[in-house]
């Protein structure tokens, strides 16, 4: 009898045992597991020739919208700008984006720029200075920055007009590369369902 | 007239919120220690002289002014841009599990040490060595027996 309580309380040792062990085990794969989502490191360049991801923009106040939705935007070509007050690469394009939609904009083409970690003072101030037209607005809670996983500004997204991402352009663009892209995607026929 | 114009001056003082007041620096520092700078890895946006975080610095200052308290400022952060500009992650959603991990594997490891310490105190059992006089028998086997030397004998 004696002999059973000992191996009932060695296997009920041995079964804690492997209790702590498989708890411990599952913790350190789950730690192994966060670190590892959090090491995949998607940027912006990546997202080329993958469907747009959807996104809601609320704009200045200054808009006659409150919003634009992009997959209210399906069969035009989108112009996606992020941009920022403070970001001194952004000036050097201003004027460019802003001629650009004056030129496109009656053709099928929409340009929405993307106020990144920016305040609102400033970035009006910057709109102000640029004369800036096209739908702006705020990024709230970096949302839309990190799900087109910018690495900085100014970024420019082509999209299609099937919501594709064509071309994901890092630093200020030139005029010739911008109408040049535009054009090209304005010639594109939208595949047939959009 | 000079009363009822002081009388109204007082009563439009005393409508302005308690933090309606030029914010001094170490306000404004105060609230922006607990941020981090949205363009510089790792700097708290108190010690970040980009211009990024002098426009943040003086949104901050400007909330202050409009009544905002200290939390209501952060808040505001938040909503505008993230919950990463918080230097402390919030306790909720997945950032919950920064928190949490820690102090999971803190405890496992205590009840772990403590099971690995309890063992080491225990002394190993001696072997048994189960002869026939010390064989502790079962009250059934025990009658069994019984029954049987008592037909041997008879």
């Amino acid at each position: 009898m004696e002999r059973a309580v000992s191996q009932q309380s060695g296997q009920s040792s041995g079964s804690k045992q492997r209790v702590l062990l498989i708890v411990g085990v599952v913790l350190i794969l789950g730690l192994i597991t966060i670190m590892a989502v959090n090491m995949i490191d998607i940027e912006s360049v990546d997202l080329k020739d993958r469907k747009a991801p959807e996104f809601s923009l609320a704009l200045f106040d200054q808009f006659e919208d409150d919003q634009i939705a992009l997959s209210d935007l399906r069969g035009q070509v989108v112009v996606v700008n992020f941009w920022a007050s403070w970001c001194v690469e952004c000036y050097k394009e201003a004027d460019l984006l802003e001629q650009a939609w004056q030129d496109y904009k009656d053709r099928g083409v929409v340009f929405i720029g993307v106020d990144h970690l920016d305040t609102e003072k400033e970035a009006l101030a910057y709109m102000e200075k640029y004369n800036i037209t096209y739908p702006s607005g705020p990024d709230l809670g970096d949302k839309i920055s990190q799900d087109y996983a910018i690495t900085g500004v100014p970024e420019t997204f082509f999209i299609d007009k099937d919501g594709n991402i064509v071309h994901v352009q890092l630093g200020p663009i030139e005029k010739t590369q911008l109408y040049g892209l535009i054009d090209k995607l304005l010639a594109q026929q939208p595949s047939e369902g959009t | 007239m000079t009363i009822v114009l002081f009388s109204l001056l007082l009563t439009s003082y005393s409508l302005v919120p308690a933090y309606a007041q030029e914010p001094d620096y170490d306000t404004i520092n105060e609230v922006a220690q607990e941020l981090n700078c949205p363009t510089c890895a790792g700097l708290n946006l108190a010690d970040c002289r980009t211009q990024t975080c002098s426009q943040w610095k003086d949104q901050i200052g400007d909330l202050l002014t409009e009544g905002y308290s200290k939390q209501e400022v952060l808040d505001y952060f938040v909503t505008q841009y993230g919950s990463q500009v918080l230097q402390e992650p919030p306790k909720s959603g997945f950032t919950l599990s920064l928190w949490l991990i820690p102090v999971i594997a803190v405890i496992v490891g205590a009840i772990w040490l403590f099971y690995i310490i309890k063992k080491w105190q225990k002394p190993e059992p001696a072997p048994v060595v189960v002869t026939a006089s010390a064989a502790v028998l079962e009250p059934e086997a025990d009658d069994y027996l019984s029954q049987v030397e008592k037909d041997l004998e008879g």
